[in-house]
């Protein structure tokens, strides 16, 4: 055997990613060293800091590209945005937990730097380029995620819903390893360089074929899983509605968003060659997931699963953006994302104002009645809701006009009829949710609280919403740019 | 040796060992038990990858790497598994994957 | 006319800063009601202004275009938040910001001393931007968003008596039917940008770079088709048929008008600017805009005239039956709208204008007149009820007596001149049957008329549980001057070969490249005559037979007609063949699986198809037992399933 080699390594490249990493990893020491009980918020606050450093670190690397590691981590604009957006993410999660936490009773120092340590799995997710990196940067996630899921301790559902989570997380692991496993053995390699370079300098014998299009099948599997597509969606609705709100926010965009980045990557470079095959399947999975996602939340009366049954829904559009495998299509994903995202930490923002002092039903007669006493509040949910049923114009309606016009142009029309109808159809559980705030008296007394972290949660995404839809162009633009010389 | 047995009968013996795992992993109501199944799923995972790297790559170490991470990997995941299960125990007083219910729906 | 690119932006921005002044600032009445109408009087002195500084440009010039920003920039694909006036925009503007403006001053009456005005203010005021931003929007995207718009806002008035259960059903109702209508409306505009790679109706330059509108590049299209080899359809077809189902939801058409009637359930100013002058004749103006994609396709015109003509007869003969003040009305404005869709479908696009603004006018007029009943009789809706009323309330008698005539097209007043128009163009098309069923239709219209002139207004009181009396001035000043547009909005476009005789038509020419239709007297002397018989046939029965109208009682022409009576009370069943067909199985199958599955309980508010959907999110939740190893198992199948496609199916 040949002695090893240690390949160079430009760190640089990982900027963000050592910044969070790092930071993360002293806050945890400073967090018990330094802070004392009580005064925990302070712990959010540095990591509200670190997390926007790590955003102002990649800066400047918006003009650089180039791999390391032997290829298997890039740096590239793509990476770079989503690198933001997943800060962003972080950022506001944290925001809304500032209050959350002491408020039940949960408050520990450790939270923050779970947070930010999830959001280092997903930008290693975003920055992977080889499939033990995205099987470290999903485990990484993951991993942080059951933890943060089990995080309201004493609370029932809370340690329920993390088993469930971990039971079929690590169910998924297993199959998204035996899936690597089988595509090394068919290609000899991991890198999705490698296997793209592979499947297009040789036509493979049948069984290679066999091992290779398996592999690949279970790896589309471990996405969908964390994607939360259909069928692989069960998890979802439970472990939203145990996890403590703050938490459930972080999911449903940045596990959902990083596992699609990855997902685009591996399908675009690793697996174009045997697109074919794929297609099909994801195409299936798409219009269940559209179609069960949507009418899931019909009957829900309990507005976080009915949070959890949209973001599946959603899964769905923007898994369209990645099927299309083009410019547009790829372009139409990023923009969703930022518009979803935020209209969606929104929408859980005003749940938590909502939510009750030990109390766990999130009931969506606690909105009746909104308006009248608080209207600022109220108008700041429709706007959410609006959006998330795509109504303009707000970022909604644009997110899913780019990803239908896209669908269309890339022969997926019939998948672009079926979001155009089940969107039609989730208008009318957004809407009740309105019909709550606007048309009804209050059922009971409940005293929405809101406090500093709350509060810039909702402007910024409310602002936000409003702003993505009214002038989309600048955002379309960087979507444009990040898109720029991506390369596997 | 690896003329002596097959890579097929290798990979046989591992997809066997997954299936086993997965069976587990489906059939037991214990916690614990689910655990293990899920464990030796990613065992029958490790054979695989040292054996296409035995048999297939022998020159670059990527088989042998990626075993170890996913060693790596399924200690973490346990631990924060059991913890949790004892955790449920604490207050459920039951390890059975199907007494915990609350949620559904 | 430079100072035009910016006036025309007060239009709808007006009206948006009363929305939001009245939604964060003022919390009282008196304010209230006086910035929403404030702003919307605004904009109808901007509009004229804007729209004499249009009148001054040569005729071939008259479109002002400008752009806010760019809305959307991605490579190909552009399109401007850009607002525009022509000559079909401006008559649109005139109409709703003038008949917005005095149905806003007529709220201030109507709904003094309600607990959420404020609230109701902003809405009005809200409305009132989509709509300009429905008419003004120079690109599809722009006319979407004041589509969803109007909508949105009619949901919210329709239910903002949300303790009236029937009211927040009917908002609901509404908003589910416009639904069919927008998904058509989305799927058309994608179909626009595939095929012309633009959602702008015309040419803009921005920036020295024009980008094209579809609308001048319909040719491209042409022969065209998409679909299966053994059946293709005309691009043309397919995009403009996409098209008219919207408008049929929105204008509340054959077979999507059942939620039209049921929105009668807001209050009344709602019901006379919404679904009667603006919101519902979005559909006819989304139409009349699109005209030369619609020309293209001889299958989908057939279907326009087939359901315009279709819808007035259907609902022409609900009106006749009803008992309620504003179900009469409501129908008639279905049945109006049938006419107009109709002679679109004819190509009479300017007598299609025509009609809208006519109608506009004496049925804001007819609304707000019978909001004055209403009001000046204590709620009462039910016409059995009321009678002799001319007495006690004058002015509310005389202005509905004008609207009443216009509508039944008696000569020289407004409705005449456009309801001829139509006819006249149907007879010089050769459309007969099409021809017979309108000229019928306005037969009924005359009858109807006339039986609620009748029963509200002569004989005796019926019920003396309530004390008539006639609404304050700023109530029947609004009528007022209704009345008077009511009399002389024909003027409009008169058939005559005089100076200014064929106003609407020339001004409209560039937009609608339509000559002015001809007049045929024999055909104007027959329906003159027929609605005259018409209309005094309607007062006669209903005055003679005044005494046989009992409260709850049957109608005294259930004597003649029986069962068919019942039919056409109920609209020839089409609601209740929705119920017992769609919505009933549906909520059979969803209320034994209930049962099943056991949901939390569903919200009242849950109707109809909505049942279906829930039972089908009820398979989908009952399959989320809460039992892990269930999801794993559901996952393993999943597996199997991808897997097995992957290996074997592909092979």
């Amino acid at each position: 055997m040949e002695p090893l080699q240690i390949p160079p390594v430009n760190l640089i490249l990982l900027a963000p990613l050592l910044t969070v990493v790092g930071w993360a990893s002293a806050l945890l020491l400073v967090d018990v060293f330094l802070i004392p009980e009580g005064k925990k918020k302070l712990t959010g606050y540095l990591a509200i800091a670190g997390l926007l450093v790590a955003g102002l670190v990649g800066l400047p690397l918006w003009n650089v590209s180039g791999s390391t590691f032997s290829g298997m981590l890039v740096l590239d604009r793509y990476s770079l945005s989503l690198t933001w957006i997943f800060v962003i993410v972080g950022a506001l999660s944290i925001a809304m937990a500032l209050d959350y936490l002491p408020r039940h009773g949960i408050e520990q120092g450790e939270f923050y730097p779970l947070i930010m340590f999830a959001v280092a799995g997903m930008i290693l997710l975003a920055q992977g380029t080889d499939l033990i990196v995205l099987f470290l940067g999903i485990e990484a996630l993951s991993i942080t995620l059951y933890i943060l899921t089990g995080f309201a301790y004493p609370r029932l559902t809370s340690e329920e819903a993390a088993m469930k989570y971990l039971v079929l997380g690590a169910f998924a692991a297993g199959f998204f390893v035996y899936g690597i496993a089988l595509v090394y053995g068919a290609t000899g390699t991991t890198s999705l360089a490698g296997i793209a370079e592979f499947l297009g300098r040789q036509t493979l014998v049948a069984e290679d074929q066999t091992l290779l299009l398996a592999g690949a099948g279970m790896v589309l599997i471990a996405f969908s899983f964390k994607t939360a597509l259909v069928p692989f969606h069960m998890w979802t609705p439970d472990v939203y509605e145990g996890s403590p709100t703050p938490v459930a926010a972080f999911m449903s965009v940045g596990t959902k968003g990083a596992a699609l980045a990855a997902l685009l990557r591996v399908l675009a470079f690793a697996f174009e060659g045997v697109q074919a095959y794929w297609l099909p399947v994801l195409a299936a999975l798409a219009a269940i997931t559209m179609v069960v996602g949507n009418l899931g939340a019909l009957g829900q009366t309990n507005v976080k699963r009915m949070l959890a049954y949209s973001s599946i829904g959603h899964a769905g559009y923007i898994l369209l953006g990645i099927m299309v495998a083009s410019e547009r299509g790829a372009e139409a994903f990023l923009f969703y994302l930022l518009a979803y995202a935020l209209t969606n930490l929104g929408a859980f923002g005003v749940v938590i104002a909502l939510e009750q002092q030990g109390e766990s039903v999130w009931s969506i007669e606690d909105f009746a009645g909104l308006y009248q006493r608080r209207p600022m509040l109220a108008v700041a949910m429709a706007l959410f809701m609006f959006s998330l049923a795509g109504v303009p114009p707000t970022a909604g309606f644009m997110a899913k006009f780019f990803i239908f016009t896209a669908a269309y142009e890339g022969g997926l029309g019939w998948l672009a009829l079926v979001g155009v109808i089940t969107s039609a159809i989730a208008a009318y559980f957004y809407l009740r949710v309105v019909v709550k705030m606007f048309m009804q008296e209050p059922a009971r007394e409940v005293q929405p609280e809101l406090n500093r972290g709350l509060n810039a949660d909702i402007i910024i995404a409310g602002v936000a919403t409003l702003l993505i839809g009214l002038v989309p162009t600048p955002f379309i633009f960087l979507a444009q740019q990040s898109l720029v010389a991506l390369g596997g | 040796m690896t003329n002596a047995i097959p890579l097929e009968a290798v990979l046989v013996v591992a997809g066997a060992l997954f299936c086993i795992g997965l069976f587990g992993a489906l059939s037991r109501r214990n916690m614990v038990g689910i655990l293990m199944g899920v464990e030796l799923m990613l065992n029958a995972v490790n054979i695989n990858l040292v054996a296409f790297w035995r048999y297939l790559e022998p020159r670059f170490i990527t088989g042998q790497t990626f075993a170890l991470f996913v060693i790596a990997v399924a200690a973490a995941e346990a631990a924060v598994g059991l913890a949790m299960i004892i955790a449920i125990y604490r207050s459920w007083q039951t390890v059975n994957a199907d007494s915990v219910d609350s949620l559904r729906g | 006319m430079a100072y035009l690119n910016w006036l025309i932006w007060l239009i709808p921005l007006l009206p948006l800063l009363g929305f939001l002044l009245n939604v964060f600032v003022v919390r009282r009445e008196r304010p209230a009601g006086l910035l929403a109408s404030g702003m919307v009087l605004g904009a109808f002195v901007v509009a004229v202004v804007a729209v004499i500084g249009l009148a001054g440009l040569p005729a071939e010039s008259r479109r002002i275009m400008s752009t806010g920003w760019q809305w959307i920039s991605t490579g190909a694909f552009q399109v401007p938040f850009g607002i525009m006036l022509d000559p079909l925009t401006a008559v649109m503007v005139l109409l709703v910001t003038g008949v917005g403006a005095l149905i806003h001053i007529y709220s201030i009456g109507y709904m003094h001393g309600d607990p959420r005005v404020v609230r109701y203010f902003a809405y009005l005021n809200l409305f009132i931007t989509m709509m300009l931003f429905l008419v003004m929007g120079n690109n599809l995207l722009i006319l979407f968003l004041g589509w969803e718009g109007v909508g949105l806002c009619s949901f919210l008035l329709i239910g903002y008596w949300f303790e009236r259960r029937s009211a927040a059903e009917a908002a609901v109702k509404a908003f589910v039917v416009n639904r069919i209508g927008d998904a058509a409306f989305i799927l058309a505009m994608l179909a626009i940008f595939a095929s012309f790679g633009t959602l702008n109706f015309y040419d803009v330059e921005i920036g020295g770079v024009i980008q094209p509108g579809f609308l001048e590049r319909i040719p491209e299209i042409l022969g065209r088709t998409v679909g299966p080899s053994w059946q293709p359809i005309a691009v043309a077809t397919g995009i403009s048929f996409l098209l008219l189902i919207g408008a049929t939801g929105k204008s509340a058409q054959f077979p999507l008008f059942v939620w039209l009637p049921d929105a009668m359930a807001g209050p009344t100013p709602v019901s006379a600017l919404i679904h009667a002058a603006t919101m519902v004749t979005a559909g006819v103006y989304m139409m009349a805009r699109t005209e030369s994609l619609f020309q293209e396709s001889l299958a989908t015109q057939s279907w326009v005239l087939w359901i315009g003509a279709l819808t007035a007869l259907i609902a022409g003969t609900a009106a006749v039956a009803q008992w309620d003040i504003k179900r009469v009305l409501a129908y008639s404005t279905v049945s109006q709208l049938g006419f107009m869709v109709a002679a679109c479908g004819m190509g009479a696009y300017v007598a299609a204008i025509f009609h809208l603004l006519t109608h506009g006018l004496f049925k804001a007029l007819l609304f707000l007149g019978s909001g004055s009943v209403i009001h000046g009789t204590h709620d009462t809706q039910d016409m059995r009820r009321m009678g002799g009323l001319r007495t006690a309330m004058p002015t509310t008698f005389w202005t509905y007596l004008v609207g009443a005539a216009a509508l039944a097209g008696i000569v020289p007043l407004a409705g005449f001149w456009s309801k001829d128009e139509i006819l006249a163009h149907a007879l010089s098309h050769g459309n007969w049957p099409q021809l017979i069923i309108l000229f019928l239709t306005s037969l009924l219209t005359a009858f109807y008329m006339g039986r609620q002139v009748a029963l509200v207004f002569y004989g005796e009181q019926r019920d003396h549980s309530y004390h008539a009396h006639e609404s304050g001035r700023v109530m029947t000043v609004p009528l007022l001057i209704l009345a008077v547009g009511a009399a002389l909005g024909g003027l409009m476009n008169l058939p005559f070969s005089i100076p200014g005789g064929h106003w609407l038509s020339d001004w409209l020419n560039p937009v609608l490249h339509e000559e002015p239709g001809e007049f045929n007297l024999a055909l104007a002397l027959l329906a003159t005559a027929g609605a005259v018989g018409m209309g005094y046939l309607g007062w006669w029965v209903y005055t003679r037979n005044a005494a046989r109208v009992k409260v709850g009682g049957k109608d005294p022409a259930y004597r003649y007609t029986g069962d068919i009576w019942d039919g056409m009370e109920e609209a020839w069943y089409l609601d209740a063949a929705y119920n017992r067909f769609v919505v009933a199985p549906f909520r059979a199958l969803g209320g034994f699986l209930a049962r099943v599955f056991d949901p939390q309980g569903i919200d009242g508010l849950v109707m109809g198809i909505g049942r279906f959907f829930t039972w089908v999110g009820g398979g989908v939740r009952g399959l989320q037992s809460g039992y892990v190893r269930t999801y794993a198992l559901v996952f393993t199948v999943g597996v199997l399933l991808v897997l097995g496609f992957v290996l074997i199916f592909t092979r």
